[in-house]
């Protein structure tokens, strides 16, 4: 399955203070192609017509994985926004780091394995058959 | 003291929500002495517009309204301390995952967050220092401790002894911060230092303000709390009747909490903690499930229905479990020994070594263990981990 890089590129986030012609021709070099997005975490839904196992270069995994992972999705996360563009100021350094970073998720892309299926179905189902059950009791009577 | 109250609106990823609205409601309290917006509030501009914020405005409690806790609330922790402010003085308020990302529609969502705020506003009122915010550790106010013992009996960690004028005795070396002792004392005079039953009850009354029916209060541990998050992210209506309450442990639910919650007329009460042996706090879901079965009974006495008082554990399998291949394993069982969650057992029917997938935390002690190295990390496997040292040698990232 071919790699391809995700990069967000955004002005608050900062990432779009790097040389996106350079970082893409130097992947291009190994065969790997870079998509731009601006601001992927509110345009992130073209996502799901993407075939090709991922790596999201943006910010921290923490922030954005529930929120764009879906089933049969093979992803993986570097965190170039907090690692590198809030870390060092030089232009060099920071492309220098945003190359590593990307490397060493591609490598961690080799050994992940695909979202089987993404748990939701057990809290919501007992969330709802909770709020179900206690709405035919009824209401508390203390609240009275 | 000052109250400050910092909006985040995470790059336009909560875009359901009506910030001006937030802003009007917020004005009118008497006790918030002003509001930031933020675009992005942990990035580095934001930082700073924070620090200066609190100092600009001389704020000693803040509230931040932004992601979940568990994604920057370090952050958020950190920064606030450089100005001062003890981490007790700060809120952090979930409205990212579990208000706009959970339920979408924006009038739920507003009411939602308002229902947050005032429960976050209401719980630093009720905060007060006893003088306990730097000792790491449980403490217990002895003026009304009746000496029962319960809590050097229940803690998991062994950290409370019997001192010699019979009150308990707690080690700050040994004390986790899991709660189970304030869960258990009957006379509710346990505290941790930022968990005081006084400011929860305070979040309960608040929330019961709620005109949402039904109307009902969770009580979720962290890994709890984590799954909810997860789940949040595509929506989860439920959580238009449902506000949570962050606590550090299952166990550390006091039922004078659920009496009180009662009383204050919440139509339900969840306390969702883990499975089987998960508990990393040892223990916590089983005192948990006990006094949830002791109250259900006291319940059924006082002619209320026992469910309104339930356990809850997801057992999504949110976490991979690790992976033993049966066919180099020699069966010498010591992975059984090691599992600190107990989630490995040797199965006579199958003739081999079991993993319980709900139990198992991945955390990688049987890998180490295991002498012929059957056990197998989903991920962090030593091949990753090996490949990834070669990749920044080549890198040219050595010791100099």
């Amino acid at each position: 399955m071919p790699n391809k890089i995700v990069y967000c590129k955004s002005q608050k986030c900062g990432t779009d203070q790097i040389d996106l012609f350079r970082l893409k021709s130097d992947f291009c070099k190994v065969n790997i192609e870079l998509i731009e997005v601006e601001d992927f975490c509110i345009n992130h839904k073209f996502l799901s017509k993407v075939k090709d196992d991922i790596v999201f270069a943006g910010c921290s995994a923490d922030i954005i994985k529930n929120w764009i992972i879906h089933k049969n999705m093979k992803i993986e996360f570097a965190d170039i926004r907090e690692l590198c563009f809030w870390k060092f100021q030089d232009r060099e350094i920071i492309y220098k780091e945003v190359i590593l970073e990307i490397k060493l998720a591609l490598n961690r892309l080799k050994f992940k394995k695909k979202v089987v299926e993404f748990p939701l179905k057990s809290l919501n189902e007992q969330l709802d058959s909770y709020i179900k059950r206690i709405s035919e009791i009824g209401a508390n009577p203390f609240k009275f | 003291m000052t109250t400050g109250v910092i909006l985040c609106r995470c790059n336009k990823m909560m875009e359901n929500v009506a910030w001006g609205d937030v802003a009007e409601f917020l004005k009118k309290k008497k006790d918030v002495a002003d509001i930031l917006i933020l675009e992005m509030a942990c990035s580095p501009q934001g930082q700073k517009s924070i620090i200066n914020f609190i100092e600009d405005n001389k704020i000693n409690q803040l509230v931040i309204a932004a992601c979940s806790p568990l994604v920057k609330g370090g952050l958020f922790q950190s920064l606030v301390n450089q100005t001062g402010i003890p981490n007790q003085l700060l809120e952090i308020v979930n409205i990212r995952e579990q208000c706009s990302w959970a339920l979408q529609d924006p009038d739920s969502v507003l009411k939602n967050v308002k229902i947050k705020l005032n429960m976050a506003l209401r719980k630093l009122s009720k905060t007060i220092d006893m003088g306990h915010w730097t000792i790491n550790k449980a403490y217990i106010n002895i003026l009304k401790c009746d000496k029962c013992k319960r809590c050097i009996e229940e803690c998991p960690n062994n950290a409370m002894q019997l001192g010699s004028d019979g009150y308990p005795i707690i080690d700050g070396n040994k004390c986790v911060k899991c709660g189970v002792c304030v869960g258990g004392c009957p006379m509710g005079v346990i505290s941790l230092p930022n968990f005081r039953l006084e400011e929860i009850n305070g979040m309960i009354e608040e929330a019961s303000k709620s005109k949402i029916e039904p109307l009902i209060i969770g009580f979720f541990c962290p890994h709890a709390y984590e799954e909810l998050d997860a789940v949040c992210a595509k929506g989860c209506p439920g959580l238009a009747n449902l506000n949570i309450i962050y606590v550090p442990c299952s166990g550390s639910v006091n039922m004078k909490l659920v009496n009180d919650a009662l009383s204050t007329g919440i139509d339900g009460i969840i306390i969702a903690g883990c499975e089987h042996s998960q508990c990393q706090i040892r223990k916590g879901n089983e005192y948990a499930k006990k006094r949830i079965a002791n109250q259900q009974e006291t319940l059924e006495e006082m002619f209320l229905e026992k469910e309104r008082l339930i356990y809850m554990s997801f057992d999504e399998n949110y976490t991979p479990s690790a992976e033993i291949n049966t066919n180099t394993c020699s069966v010498c069982r010591n992975c059984e020994t090691v599992c600190p969650f107990k989630a490995i057992s040797y199965s006579q029917e199958q003739n081999k070594m079991v993993i319980d997938s709900q139990g198992c935390r991945c955390c990688g002690t049987c890998a180490v263990s295991c002498p012929s190295g059957s056990i197998k990390l989903p991920e962090y496997s030593d091949k990753e981990i090996l490949s990834t040292i070669d990749l920044l040698l080549e890198e040219g990232y050595y010791a100099q």
